[in-house]
């Protein structure tokens, strides 16, 4: 059996606080009570002394002595309340108060920490968006020469029907607004990644053909049947051929593209002469002559022990043939 | 009998105490008593005081027993008690002897 109750505890600790200055809580109901019986126990004791002297030096018989001590102690509920005010009275006010000032400050300072967190995840929100608009940027950038050097390097393109490599394709979900929206490109190994879903096909695909696979996989993402109306944004002036797999050779840029845990990840390296990238939290990372695959793989295996396992990974391969050499610097314009 | 002069009642209780500890009804009945029925302490203003003392620490209280074994709460003087004590003395003395002289009374 315990030798000691919680209450104990907690009274002693109260006590040994209170004693410090620090009232931890407002004096309790209980305690008032207590102080008011010691008042009436006190006076209770003087009016039966009273009464004991008055029956012993003038004879009255017991309850006219008592009846006649009440009446020369006067109002006792007067004299009741002036005691305990003075007893406690003030000490309760300046508890109350200082438990009033110390849960002020308290809330002041949760307060404070609680906008410090919001302001700290903002911050982390932003940075996160401009790593994810780094990335969409380079996407584009990357599509649009891919474009270009495919109409200029191939025969021009004739066959609209399918797609191919250097499409740029709008995605519209109509049943679950936004759930699946997303603007996707064909990359040079013909498949373009969508949300939710990765990789997929689609460079010789029709944009109906398209349209049924992406519904049927986003079946399991959607409490309604998804509608997916795909577009045909920009078209590529040629059909290139198609490289599968596609194979990463120094130069080329390496989006990274998290799910799961969005914008957790999302990075642009370009591999260095030594066929390395360098990417937070794993460093340095020999990528070149691995397929895309390969390296979706390898980056989730290293990044895994550091995020939950909802974390994936995506890899976009922008290769250096078809980025856009950088323009050279314009001839600065000014007075001399 | 007649009631305390105004501003005496912390002085007597003072001065009751310091010979020891005492309950509130044995303060009031040793002032009337060595007053020789002159002086009566006035319940509705002593139990007041004698908390009120004792929040301002010139007093401390503990229960105890009378002998005829009866609860009750006796008071102490403390330090700052008789420190306050000198003090309200040596100011009664003077008020004395001011009414003495303006009376035109001899020194005691």
């Amino acid at each position: 059996m315990s030798r000691y109750r919680s209450s104990d505890v907690r009274g002693g600790a109260r006590r040994w606080l209170a004693e410090r200055g620090w009232h931890v809580a407002p004096p309790m109901a209980r305690d008032l009570d207590a102080v008011r019986a010691e008042i009436d126990e006190e006076l209770r004791f003087h009016i039966d002394e009273v009464a004991r002297a008055l029956q012993r030096d003038e004879g009255l018989p017991p309850h006219e002595a008592f009846a006649e001590a009440l009446v020369r102690f006067g109002d006792l509920e007067q004299v009741r309340r002036a005691c305990v005010r003075q007893r406690i009275g003030e000490t309760v006010m300046i508890q109350r108060l200082h438990f009033l000032l110390t849960l002020a400050l308290g809330l002041i300072a949760l307060g404070s920490v609680a906008t410090l967190v919001v302001q700290h995840r903002r911050a982390d929100a932003a940075a996160d968006a401009m790593h994810t608009l780094g990335a969409e940027l380079a996407e584009l950038r990357s599509a649009f020469a891919l474009e270009q050097r495919v109409a200029a390097t191939t025969p021009e393109r004739r066959d609209f029907g399918t797609l191919a490599v250097g499409d740029q394709i709008r995605v519209r979900s109509g049943n679950a607004p936004h759930q699946f929206d997303d603007r996707v490109h064909v990359a040079r190994d013909g498949k373009a990644l969508f949300r939710h879903l990765g990789w997929v096909d689609a460079a010789g695909r029709t944009l109906a053909s398209l349209e049924l696979a992406l519904e049927e996989a986003y079946e399991p993402f959607s409490v309604t049947a998804p509608a997916i109306t795909l577009f045909l944004e920009r078209a590529a002036l040629a059909r290139a051929e198609i490289e599968d797999p596609l194979i990463i050779a120094v130069g080329d840029e390496i989006s990274l593209r998290s799910t799961g845990q969005p914008g957790a990840l999302d990075q642009l390296a370009r591999v260095a002469e030594d066929g390395t990238i360098w990417l937070p939290v794993i460093g340095r990372v020999r990528v070149v002559g691995m397929s895309r695959d390969e390296l979706e793989r390898l980056l989730s295996e290293r990044y895994r022990p550091f995020y939950t396992d909802r974390l994936g990974l995506n890899v976009i391969c922008h290769p250096a043939k078809d980025l856009v050499p950088p323009r050279p610097a314009a001839p600065r314009s000014g007075r001399r | 009998m007649q009631p305390l002069p105004p501003g005496t009642l912390d002085l007597l209780v003072l001065e009751t105490l310091r010979a020891g500890p005492s309950h509130g009804y044995a303060i009031a009945t040793r002032i009337r008593d060595k007053s020789e029925d002159v002086l009566r302490v006035e319940e509705g203003t002593l139990y007041p005081a004698l908390h009120r003392m004792e929040r301002a620490s010139w007093l401390s209280s503990e229960w105890g027993r009378t002998p005829s074994g009866r609860r009750a709460r006796f008071y102490s003087i403390t330090r700052a008690g008789r420190a306050r004590l000198r003090d309200e003395r040596s100011a009664w003395l003077e008020r004395i002897d001011a009414m003495r002289r303006v009376l035109g009374l001899r020194p005691a």
